[in-house]
């Protein structure tokens, strides 16, 4: 090899010193990379209950039932009511007194049928 | 330095990405910490330039923040998808230069100091970037890749959407055009000596 030649080995070596070393970004650099990260970066999702949350919710709901289901209660009410009147235990006075109210503008919301029953009797 | 043990340390660059994407503050800044450095010494070998090396990082980065969102596990690594686009800058780069008349100013190699007044590897690194610098942008894009990155040849070809073959006959192509330029300063760097 002629003194001015460089060979595999040399230039091999050149190139792991130079890997061994590589050029580093500076602290105002890595300060700009940050800010660009957390500028694009998508808002987290927003933080859900923990899972024991979630359990005791339900054993509450479980717990309270009719309270829970509103709706059925007063469905539950009317009907009460209404194979009542259907027995017979209004008298017609009442039966037309009921008409007038809440609870009978309700009823016969509720149960059409029913409307014509309580003009009925 | 070494860095602390934490979660983060051995999570994958795609799991980062995906926690990223998620909001997680923590996976952006061990993104940040693990990418940068990385893309800038591609862009500071490719370029020779430690303010074009700057610029083409940050924007090679920026994408990948923007395509997190959108980022499909399991398609690409992470690093390999980072290196195509910093490589991609640094090529358009590269060309907008040949069109543009140098910058007297700018901070490439060739205006490096000469040898005798610096430090023997600091002249190497120098010596080593101005001959980088003086192959084909193929032939130095491999050698970057493969023997300052420590990338396999796939990955090199994945990369630079090349044929393995291509990649091994570049990088044969590259060393010996590196031996021409470095044999000339051979013993005013000290080879033969050590």
């Amino acid at each position: 090899m002629a003194m001015t030649d460089m060979d595999d080995a040399e230039l091999d070596r050149h190139l792991k010193a130079a890997r061994a070393r590589p050029p580093e970004p500076d602290a105002a650099f890595m300060a700009r990379a940050m800010a660009d990260a957390q500028a694009h970066q998508p808002p987290a999702a927003p933080a859900r209950p923990p899972a024991h949350w979630a359990g005791a919710r339900a054993r509450a709901l479980t717990w309270l039932g009719g309270v829970a289901m509103p709706g059925g209660l007063v469905a539950a009410t009317l009907v009460g009511l209404w194979i009542g009147v259907s027995s017979g235990d209004l008298v017609s006075d009442q039966a037309a007194v009921l008409m007038e109210t809440d609870l009978g503008l309700e009823l016969i919301y509720r149960f059409p049928a029913m409307g014509g029953f309580l003009e009925e009797i | 330095m070494a860095m602390a043990f934490d979660a983060t340390s051995e999570a994958s660059d795609e799991d980062l990405l995906v926690r990223y994407a998620a909001g997680d503050p923590v996976a952006a800044r061990a993104l940040v910490a693990r990418l940068s450095p990385r893309v800038f010494a591609v862009a500071r070998r490719m370029l020779g330039s430690e303010a074009e090396a700057e610029e083409v990082a940050q924007d090679a980065l920026v994408r990948l923040w923007r395509i997190a969102p959108d980022w499909r596990a399991g398609e690409a690594r992470v690093s390999t998808w980072l290196y195509r686009v910093t490589v991609n800058l640094c090529t358009d780069r590269l060309r907008r230069r040949r069109d543009m008349p140098l910058d007297p100013e700018a901070d490439y190699a060739d205006d490096a100091p000469p040898v005798e007044q610096r430090l023997q590897d600091a002249d190497r690194a120098a010596a080593l970037e101005r001959a980088l610098a003086s192959l084909p942008e193929r032939q130095r894009q491999v050698v970057v890749l493969r023997h300052l990155e420590g990338l396999s040849n796939p990955e090199i070809a994945e990369i630079l959407g090349l044929t393995v073959e291509a990649v091994e006959s570049l990088t044969a192509r590259g060393k010996r055009g590196l031996k021409a330029q470095l044999a000339a300063q051979r013993s005013e760097l000290g080879y033969g000596d050590d």
